[in-house]
């Protein structure tokens, strides 16, 4: 008796927190604020946010001809089911097209879509959220430069429960943490790495309910995206030098020579683009981490 | 004179030895032969393309002919892929992703693609100089085809 008062007990306390995480996670007066205001971006500035993010190494079209097509497909299988990053192209029809600059700004720092409704962390938004907010308006104007592909989304196949969104909204609650790990955002060096870059989105591993181990940071992960694990990039396990890993990023190529492969190689292939001078920062941030 | 030809053979076999001692070390827990087989063979190209890394970072003396030898031999490696991948085959240490054999007549192409540009870069090189954006080249090659089929 007195357990399922108890069991009634946590599914109305998890019911309040969705609810109220619903509240906490839309900060309606910012993005208010956002859209009454006109935000100009710069979208040279926007086109290195982009890389440095990598945006395009998940939403990548499978027609790779047409270059920065942001038609979605990419496959992420976890034990929650299976995610299909979507369509983020300019589409009105199927990609994102209709868009604010508020819409944008929402699903970058709270992980929401313009209607409110929770996008999964699948989307790695509890480091995008970390984004300045200059980097925001600068990518968005680079964003509407993009082609528009008029290619449908795939939709998720996830699993009962995790298959209504509102759950998100506990999970956010309970599992967004949203300091920074290694230092502070004021270093480039971190906002590189923990914003930005999100490496550790693949490169740490997560608990049962899909949050990440920060107490694990960045040793390594299961592959999001097919069979085996993703390496640990922690200096204690990775043995690379400053010049080591600036190579690896800017030409894929190992200490060994041997060379990225999976979704490392798309990885590269922004990295490559950065500059030296960020490259060097990221590497910094690798050999010093504790 | 007859001993230093003894000192030569020695240095050789034990060369030799280490060669296939790692790469049997590296794939000792394989089973699948087929997929033994491909690990070879990536392992004969990673060799290669560490013979021209180590001249591009002055570990190794720039030497034109090594060079040239190596890009030829991951073209000839290259061109044997497609067979030696044509079996659709799995062991738990492959990183050979499905889509090889779904899509593998995009794998052959990207196959070709490496073997056309070993050829080319290897006629490229006359200076050290040119090592370094030739490797660069045939990684962003390698890369293509990683990226798509290797987990």
């Amino acid at each position: 008796m007195e357990s399922s008062t108890h069991i009634k007990n946590i599914v109305f306390t998890l019911f309040v927190l969705g609810a109220l995480s619903v509240l906490i996670f839309i900060p309606l007066s910012e993005a208010q604020q956002n859209k009454m205001r006109e935000v100009r971006g710069d979208p040279k500035k926007g086109a290195y946010v982009f890389q440095a993010a990598g945006c395009n190494s998940c939403h990548m079209g499978q027609d790779k001809r047409l270059k920065n097509s942001l038609s979605g497909g990419e496959k992420f299988k976890t034990p929650f089911g299976t995610f299909y990053a979507p369509n983020v192209s300019m589409s009105e029809k199927y990609g994102i097209g209709k868009w604010t600059y508020s819409d944008f700004y929402k699903s970058l720092k709270s992980g929401v879509d313009p209607k409110g409704r929770h996008y999964y962390p699948a989307f790695p938004y509890t480091s995008y959220s970390k984004i300045k907010e200059v980097d925001i308006a600068d990518l968005w104007a680079f964003w509407q430069t993009l082609p528009s592909v008029e290619i449908p989304s795939k939709p998720h196949d996830i699993r009962f429960p995790f298959n209504y969104r509102w759950t998100l909204g506990i999970w956010k609650t309970l599992f967004w943490d949203k300091r920074y790990v290694f230092g502070n955002g004021k270093a480039r060096s971190t906002y590189l790495v923990e914003a930005l870059g999100h490496c550790a989105e693949c490169h740490t591993s997560r608990n049962k309910f899909g949050a990440l181990n920060r107490d694990k940071w960045m040793r390594g992960g299961s592959n999001p995206s097919g069979n085996g694990n993703i390496p640990s990039i922690h200096p204690n396990d990775l043995k690379w030098s400053k010049k080591d890993i600036v190579e690896y990023l800017t030409t894929g190529l190992t200490p060994e020579f041997d060379v990225a492969g999976g979704q490392m190689g798309s990885v590269i292939k922004n990295t490559s683009n950065l500059s030296l001078e960020d490259k060097s920062l990221i590497a910094d941030y690798l050999i010093n981490l504790r | 004179m007859q001993y230093l030809g003894f000192k030569i053979l020695v240095c050789f076999f034990i060369t030799l030895s280490a060669i296939f001692g790692s790469l049997a070390f590296a794939h000792d827990e394989v089973e699948d032969k087929d997929v033994l087989a491909r690990m070879v063979l990536m392992s004969k190209m990673a060799a290669n393309m560490k013979v021209i890394g180590r001249m591009t970072r002055n570990v190794a003396e720039f030497d034109i002919k090594r060079a040239e030898e190596a890009f030829l031999e991951i073209a000839r490696l290259s061109e044997k892929t497609p067979d030696i991948f044509k079996k659709e085959a799995n062991d738990p240490k492959s990183e050979a992703k499905a889509e090889i054999w779904t899509d593998f007549d995009n794998f052959q192409k990207l196959s070709e693609s490496l073997m056309v540009d070993a050829k080319t870069l290897a006629s490229s090189i006359k200076t050290s100089q040119n090592l370094r954006p030739a490797l660069v080249k045939l990684s962003k090659s390698c890369k293509g085809c990683h990226s798509k089929y290797r987990e």
